[in-house]
Order: structure tokens, then sequence, then C-alpha cells
């Protein structure tokens, strides 16, 4: 078995073979992920967006992530390529244009976790952390969530995951998962003039969720993929156009009670996860944050972490 | 199921085994093993839980506890007040309405 290597290491005919082969794993955070596909745009994707993660070119059989990216039937493996997840059980994909590639790959692991894992409480947030401890962001879809996840980046925060709060059973631990960012429609632009050109991805239009690309993870966020951190703060985002800022506190049962709808497997995992999640938000604070502007947004977790907002 | 309205000769109860609890300030998240549902409830409404835990209590008999343990009056809490909160926890399951023979 060879040792894992950043993806920008290999011969793009190794990793185009590896990916043919189903021998592809990439390994990050808690999890590997065999994954394999016949696609150049994934290709691609992997050899930019994926350039800095570790992954092994040697068949595995035990894995925690099983991914193929594969036509919906033998026609579309020919005439008007069309590209589909499969994580080893039925989903509800919508077959997407081969050039989607990138989107059908990001959608395939994060139903693989938000469906299959089971070691950890999934809930639908950001998380980036720094030497205090981790920032929860659980926000609807438009909630502003990934915006806030790169600004917070820029302030010192590194990048726990953009998409899942991964919760430890045993102990109340949150653990790192950072995959690229995923960037919508107008967060696009805004996330480019912050972080520059070179950190976004090429822009795969037209999909069924509007313009999508990705914000590359840090060399550094991945070098510290195994460092868990505990909570210090649970945010609700809130973005609305020309809103003033205003924060609220609020209490950790009814933030509970926003979390728990926000987690895929809660209800699966039953009682330890009741003790994982009070015990998340044991000696913390939560406060549900609207703002109209992504400074508005910074200023306010300022103000909360610094404990300016009582 | 839910049991039908409760008539006065009925009893509550509920099994203390069967639910955690975690205090919030004056909430509570009440974690129901049989269901695995997590209820968020006011000081009240989880008081009428605990209270029946110890023992059997017929409505009059929660209204008058709760009134007692919480120093309410009567204007406060209200006869509807005590019989709509005792529906609802019978319907989510964490109380069990007894014949008043059991």
């Amino acid at each position: 078995m060879s040792a894992p290597s950043n993806v920008a290491s290999y011969d793009r005919r190794d990793l185009r073979a590896a990916l043919r082969n189903g021998s592809f794993t990439l390994h990050l955070g808690p999890f590997s992920h065999l994954v394999s596909g016949a696609s150049e745009p994934l290709l691609d994707f992997l050899s930019d967006t994926y350039r800095d993660y570790s992954v092994e070119l040697t068949p595995s059989d035990v894995t925690d992530v099983l991914l193929r990216l594969e036509a919906p039937n033998i026609l579309r493996r020919f005439i008007r390529r069309q590209i589909t997840p499969n994580p080893g059980f039925k989903v509800p994909a919508v077959p997407l244009p081969l050039s989607m590639s990138p989107l059908a790959f990001e959608m395939g692991l994060n139903l693989s976790v938000a469906l299959k894992c089971c070691r950890f409480i999934n809930v639908h947030a950001g998380v980036v952390a720094d030497k205090d401890g981790a920032i929860v962001m659980s926000a609807a879809s438009g909630g502003g969530k990934s915006t806030l996840t790169a600004a917070l980046l820029q302030h010192g925060y590194r990048l726990f995951s953009d998409e899942f709060a991964l919760l430890g059973l045993d102990q109340p631990l949150l653990h790192p998962y950072p995959r690229p960012i995923s960037l919508k429609q107008e967060t696009i632009p805004v996330v480019r003039d912050m972080v520059g050109d070179n950190w976004i991805s090429k822009v795969v239009t037209g999909t069924p969720k509007g313009d999508i690309a990705y914000y590359r993870a840090r060399a550094s966020d991945l070098a510290q993929d195994k460092t868990s951190a505990k909570a210090k703060l649970v945010l609700f985002p809130k973005f609305e156009k020309g809103v003033r800022p205003i924060a609220r506190q609020l209490n950790p049962a009814e933030a509970i009670m926003r979390l728990v709808p926000a987690s895929t497997n809660y209800s699966l995992l039953g009682e330890p996860a009741f003790h994982a999640i009070t015990g998340l938000l044991k000696n913390i604070r939560a406060y549900e944050i609207t703002y109209g502007s992504t400074i508005d947004s910074l200023r306010l977790v300022e103000q909360i972490t610094d404990q300016k907002l009582v | 199921m839910a049991a039908a309205p409760p008539t006065t000769s009925e009893k509550w109860s509920s099994d203390s085994h069967q639910y955690l609890a975690v205090e919030y300030d004056d909430t509570f998240l009440v974690y129901f093993r049989p269901s695995g549902e997590t209820h968020f409830l006011n000081f009240l409404s989880y008081g009428m839980v605990h209270a029946v835990s110890s023992g059997p209590l017929s409505e009059e008999e929660i209204l008058a506890r709760m009134r007692t343990d919480f120093s309410l009056t009567a204007e406060e809490l209200p006869e509807t007040l005590v019989a709509t909160t005792l529906s609802e926890l019978d319907q989510a399951g964490l109380i069990t309405a007894l014949d008043a023979g059991t």
C-alpha cells in the first residue's frame, strides 16, 4: 500500500486511471472516501480544487464512503453524456450533464456523510474554529452561512466544514471535515472579492441550484483535519438585504430545538445524540444574528465573542 | 395513540425511567425513550410530568400541586390551562391516563 500524498503530487494520467478503476481514496478528517468516475471535468476539478488533499491511488477494502460517479444509463455514457452520484444506496439524484461532475461529486459526498455516517451527529452547519474553540453556524439555505464561514477564515479562524458539524458521541467535540466551501449565485463574486480569484474554482453554470463555485480549503486547514475542538458559540445567521444588524441570545434549549431538525441522524442515534447535543450547548451561548452585509455579520460575531453583547 | 379526553375520574402518571430531562433556565429539554422524540417543555409542563412520576394524580390534584409548587393563583393558572397541557402531554406520550381504580 502506498502512503497518502497530495493530489497535486500525482501525475494526471495516474489520477485518471485511479478514478477509472476505483482506486482513488481521498482521506479527509475522520473519513476515507473511495471514489470512481470516468469524467474529465471531475478530474479537472479534483486536480484544481482538491490539489492539497491527501489521496492514495491504491484500492482499499475498508472505506467510510464509497462513491461512484456514473452515467444514469448506457446511452448517456456516450451521447449527451450525463453523470449521477451513486453512494451505494438509492437517492433521488437528477442526472446532470457531464460538465457538472463537480456538483455531482460534492452532492454524492454530502449524501454519503449525511445519510450513512453514524459515528457522529451530523448537523447541517458551517463550523470554524480558533484557539478558543469552534463556532457552529446553522442556517437555512440563503442564510449567508457560506459567506460568513469564508469571511471568518480571513479573520484567524480555520475551516472545519461549510456543510457539516460533526459532533462526537462520546465527548462533545467537533471534528473537522474541511471540504471546499460551496458558493451559490451571488455569493460567488462576494467571496471572490474577499479571498482572490486563485482560491475559487471554475464556475459551474446552469445547475439546478444556479451557478456554483467552490472556495478551495487552505493547506493549513487540511493539515489540522484531525484536530477536534470544543464549541465556544452557536449561531443562527440570517442574511436579509438592508436590515439593521441585530443579535438575539437564545435559551440553549431553543438552540438545541433548532439544531435537532438540522441533523440528518439525530433521530436515528437517539439517546446518545441527546446527551451529545445537550453537552455541546453546556456553558456556551447561542445567538440568532440578522444582518444585511458581511461586514455587519463579522462585527456581530466579534461583539459576541468579545462578550460586548450579553 | 392519544387517550380520550380526560374525565374527572382519571388519574395521570408518568414513568421517570422513560425520559431524560435537562433544565435550561425555566425550560426543560425532555428526551422520551419510547418515541425517541425530544420535547421542549416550559417549567409548568415539566412540573406536571415530574409530579405524576411519583404516583398517579387526578387533574384536580395536579392543579392544586402546580399552584402550590409554583405559587400561582387561580387566575394565573386556570383549570383550562392544566387540562390543555395534560392533553398535549398525553398526545406526546409523556403522561398516561389511568382509570380511577388502577
